[in-house]
């Protein structure tokens, strides 16, 4: 059974999965009776300048929910003004990291309320035009975000002069084709653009020439949905949550080896275990718990005993050489064959990668091709260095950040776990010498 | 200062160093390249820097003309010490900046990129038609580390057939996207694109079979390995034996720049000569396939009407003859393809004897030479109508001496180059001598009562005006047998023999005499024309 529960410490309400919110606020009924729906945009048009909007943000300190933890507040700064171009807004719910599933919780329980958070948005970086762009196969979530914005914009808080104020925005829905590298915020805006989903090249960044070579600012589905509830408390309210420097909350979907696999908001700071414990219900099969990905297949492994009394932040994690990344955690018990998990997931990354630039296109593949005979028992004690060599070699040397995730985990899976790929490698020499 | 300064490798060959357009900026930044300061103006990415100062960062997907791509990594580079290292064909040029380009993580990582390039790549060198001029070999040389690591079996493509001019050896492609950008950013028609993704990424079109556009061949020039190869070209010969002197295309009014190759005696291909002013780095396919047409129905010797065979000398006599009895019967006709020498030449021989000249610019007529059929192509076919016509100042029109000729008046014909039509030969029958020099036959060969064989333009060397009037200069590609004349050698004879003027020994005496005379000319001599042409000042179309 699948539980979306709020983790709280002491005395604190959720801020995403509020119980109302795990019931569902999907109406714009629903959303204003139960969610204080809109309440904040109208306090943003109505009492605040954009610039006001920004600073409150600024304050939160709320980073990026999509992966790379970027203060959003500071992104939206580098959008240049005046350049007598437009300005867009792009949300990205590509939702694409292999264990990741709560942006989907999201457009299906509180759609309005990302709907809120893109137009505050919007409104304090100056666009008039949003896109949502969904993966392929959010068909349902689309059918929830596109009522909402159609009730948003009969109710006026969508379109031409939202709520009297004289500021007009769109919001149009896009559909991915279902490619993980259109998750790639620059792929993405190439995706939008009706061209082939491949990163591009930076500079320029996207904050400066981005969709149809305009400013643009891209933000995860999670990120834009708590803005609503940043401008209604106060950034200082926000900031509150969690540690100084990782604010707020943050959903995680927990999956694996795990009794209640899930989404959970929880506090910024809270322990790995009141996470995988407390709340998830420990290991799934009476098996202790081996290893995690903390934040996504992207994120390089860890061992279950480096998360002990480790508490999560974006600092905290970058510690032990990995990431929170998208908030995907997927746990692996004594059971699971590290060998087997490496060479599917570097088969996933080999199967996703755009082919553009030679480390990535080429290492992908070797990687694989190197897991594999390892795998099948005719490895040899070298390649294991070969592919610790062959991952350092992509890392770093990319267009984008793909080649670190398909890159990074295997070298550390390798690191870490040696003595289980050289166990494989035995078998290889064992027949090898009969 | 610190380590040696690498600079671009004689190895590349003329041609292959890239000539760069750098941004047009009256500001300028200052940086360093491994301790050595560069200068370029704003704008410039390190690596257009770099190769402008002929200082050499490897790359591959980096081409001067067209779009950086970031996508090969090769061009990776340090930049004020940050961790991660940046491309350096993307990466700005700022004022101040320290860019390290042969510490031990940078060379670290190209030896990877090559790596990888290497792992699928079918190491045919040895039959492969790029090698030589190909910057994976010349890349794996200097920087791979010789070894590898790949056990697997490779990655294959089939081989793909585009067009009749261009075909692909899939398994050699390094997937740097040039040939996509140059048809999308410089043909425009966008006919490439990739397929696929990951390590099955693919490129080429979508249908075989179906390429049809005028630059083809430039896709196999932009390929910096045997990829993309040029079917005329297929195991002709190998590039190093071959021997590159400058030319002109004389293909149309554009006057792109070449580089003959020759292998012995005997032009193995032509390709584009980089020329910012001119063609950037890029040559139209009728210029490179269809040259060889030069070679149709050549004249290689002297004869008299209908066959007869004369040799040099009484031939030479015979035309020498026919312009001193010409009297005010004499009149010339010089086709706009002639050079600049041989119009002048031509031109101060007919009216030293009293005779008027004329241009020629083929049955078509004249064309504006600034009109374009696409970016480069231009629809004047005429290499030098500019500089035949500014030669030519107030001279008489084709009309007037066709309506001369109809009238009776002119008894004496010469012809240089111009191959007229049957129906304008067939009013030819009242002139009594028609003297042609041309190295084809041509109704106006035929018509002839005295033909001197011509030569064609890679036999000999000379000046084209092109249609936005700037004067280039080409060299002699080919030998011409010992005891065969050039056009300037054969007016040089005549006029010499009617004493109406000096001779002239050479290309370079022909156009001194030109400067001297000629005022659009006035000032310039023939060995000091810049390679890439100079604009002389003449009235165009424009
Ligand atoms: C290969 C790759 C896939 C990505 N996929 C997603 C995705 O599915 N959803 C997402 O929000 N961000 C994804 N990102 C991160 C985005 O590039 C971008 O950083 C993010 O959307 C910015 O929003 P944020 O600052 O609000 O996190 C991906 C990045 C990479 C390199
Ligand atoms: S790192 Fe991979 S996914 Fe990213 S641009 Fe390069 S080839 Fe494409
Ligand atoms: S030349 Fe810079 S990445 Fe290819």
């Amino acid at each position: 059974m699948s539980a979306d529960v709020y983790r709280g410490v002491e005395n604190r309400e959720p801020i995403l999965m509020t119980p109302e919110a795990v019931e569902g606020l999907v109406t714009l009924e629903e959303y204003r009776s139960k969610g204080a729906g809109y309440t904040a945009l109208e306090k943003a048009l109505k009492t605040m300048t954009p610039e006001e909007v920004h600073e409150e943000v600024k304050t939160s300190n709320l980073r990026g929910r999509g992966g790379a933890g970027f203060p959003a507040g500071v992104k939206w700064g580098f959008a240049p003004k005046d350049t007598g171009k437009p300005t867009y807004l792009v949300c990205n719910g590509d939702e694409g990291e292999p264990g990741t599933f709560k942006d989907r919780w999201l457009l299906r329980q509180t759609p309005h309320r990302l709907v809120e958070g893109v137009l505050i948005t919007s409104y304090a970086i100056g666009c008039n035009q949003a896109f949502i762009y969904l993966r392929q196969e959010f068909d349902r979530e689309a059918v929830r975000i596109r009522s909402a914005i159609e009730e948003a914009r009969e109710s006026n808080l969508l379109g031409k002069d939202i709520l009297g104020s004289g500021w007009d925005c769109e919001i149009t829905v896009f559909m991915g084709a279902g490619a993980y590298i259109c998750g790639e915020e620059t792929a993405l805006l190439n995706s939008i653009e009706g061209k082939r989903g491949m990163p591009r090249v930076r500079p320029p960044f996207p904050a400066i020439v981005g969709l149809y070579g305009c400013p643009t600012i891209i933000n995860n589905v999670e990120t834009l949905s708590n803005i609503p509830a940043i401008i209604n408390n106060g950034g200082a309210w926000y900031a509150s949550y969690g540690t100084e420097k990782s604010t707020g909350t943050r959903l995680f979907s927990v999956s694996g080896r795990i009794a209640n696999p899930g989404v959970y908001e929880v506090e910024m700071g809270v322990t790995w275990s009141a996470l995988l414990d407390d709340l998830c219900g420990g290991p799934s099969r009476e098996k202790p718990f081996k290893a995690l990905y903390p934040g996504g297949s992207s994120t390089p492994i860890l061992k279950a005993s480096e998360i002990d009394d480790v508490i999560m932040t974006h600092e905290a994690a970058f510690e032990l050489g990995t990431f929170l990344g998208s908030g995907a955690t997927i746990v692996l018990d004594e059971d699971d064959d590290i060998v087997d998990v490496v060479l599917n997931l570097a088969t996933f990354y080999k199967h996703e990668s755009c082919g553009q630039c030679t480390p990535c296109r080429e290492g992908c593949r070797w990687m694989v091709e190197i897991l594999q005979r390892i795998a099948d028992g005719l490895g040899t004690m070298d390649d294991l260095d070969l592919l610790i060599d062959v991952a350092d070699h992509i890392c770093g040397n990319t267009i984008c950040a793909f080649g670190d995730g398909a890159a990074g985990p295997v070298a550390t899976a390798v690191k870490k776990f040696r003595s289980e790929f050289e166990a494989r490698v035995a078998v290889s020499t064992a027949r090898g010498s009969e | 200062m610190s380590g040696t300064r690498k600079t671009l490798k004689a190895h590349m060959g003329e041609g292959i160093a890239p000539v760069v357009r750098l941004p047009e900026s009256d500001e300028t930044v200052t940086f360093t390249i491994d301790g050595w300061e560069v200068t370029a103006p704003k704008g410039s990415t390190i690596l257009q820097a770099a190769l402008s100062e002929g200082i050499e960062i490897p790359h591959f997907c980096y081409h001067p003309g067209l779009s950086a791509a970031g996508n090969c990594r090769m061009c990776l580079v340090q930049v004020d010490g940050r961790p991660k290292l940046e491309p350096s064909c993307i990466i700005p040029a700022a004022d101040g900046m320290e860019i390290v380009s042969s510490a031990e993580n940078v060379t670290e990582a190209r030896k990877a990129v090559m790596e990888f390039l290497l792992l699928n790549h079918p190491l045919d060198c040895p039959w492969c038609d790029k090698a030589g001029e190909c910057m994976l070999q010349d890349n794996t040389f200097e920087y791979s580390s010789g070894k590898t690591r790949h056990r697997m079996v490779k990655r294959t493509y089939p081989l793909k057939d585009f067009s009749d001019r261009l075909m692909m050896f899939g398994d050699r492609c390094i997937k740097c996207t040039r040939c996509i950008r140059f048809l999308r950013e410089i043909e425009g028609g966008e006919e490439f694109a990739l397929y696929n993704r990951g390590a099955d990424v693919d490129v080429g079109t979508y249908l075989e079979h179906n390429l049809s556009n005028n630059y083809q061949g430039c896709l196999a020039d932009v390929c910096p390995v045997g990829s993309l190869i040029s079917k005329q070209f297929l195991y002709h010969s190998r590039v190093f034996f071959l021997e590159a002197s400058l030319g002109i295309c004389t293909g149309c009014s554009a006057g792109c720049n070449l580089y003959v190759d020759r292998y012995e005696n005997r032009v193995a291909r032509v390709r584009p000569r980089p020329n910012l002013d001119v063609n950037d780095w890029w040559m139209c396919d009728i210029g490179r396939y269809e040259w060889d047409t030069l070679l149709d129905n050549r004249i290689l010797s002297p004869r008299l009407k209908a066959g007869e065979a004369v040799d040099g000398e009484k031939a030479l006599g015979t035309a020498v003859e026919a312009l001193k009895t010409a009297g005010d019967g004499l009149a010339g006709i010089v086709s706009a393809t002639a050079t600049c020498e041989e119009a002048f030449l031509f031109d101060s021989m007919i009216r030293g004897m009293g005779g008027v000249t004329a241009p020629w610019y083929g049955p078509q007529g004249r064309i504006d030479p600034t009109d374009k059929n696409d970016f480069l192509h231009r629809k004047d076919p005429n290499p030098n109508t500019l500089g035949v016509e500014s030669i030519l100042e107030n001279a008489s029109t084709f009309d007037d001496i066709l309506t001369r000729i109809e009238s009776g008046s002119v008894t004496t014909l010469f012809i240089l180059g111009a191959d007229l039509t049957d129906e304008i030969a067939g009013k030819l029958g009242g002139v009594a001598q028609i003297v042609t020099i041309t190295s084809s036959e041509s109704p106006a060969s035929v018509a002839a009562s005295l033909v001197l064989p011509g030569t064609i333009p890679f036999e000999k060397s000379g000046t084209f005006v092109n249609g936005d009037g700037r004067l280039q200069r080409f060299d002699q590609a080919l030998q011409l047998p010992d005891d065969a004349l050039t056009e300037i050698g054969i007016l040089s004879h005549l006029i010499t023999e009617c004493g109406t003027g000096e001779p002239c020994e050479d290309t370079a005496e022909a156009f001194a005499a030109l400067a001297g005379t000629v005022t659009a000319f006035k000032g310039l001599s023939f060995s000091t024309i810049p390679t890439g042409g100079t604009l002389l000042q003449i009235r165009g179309d424009a």
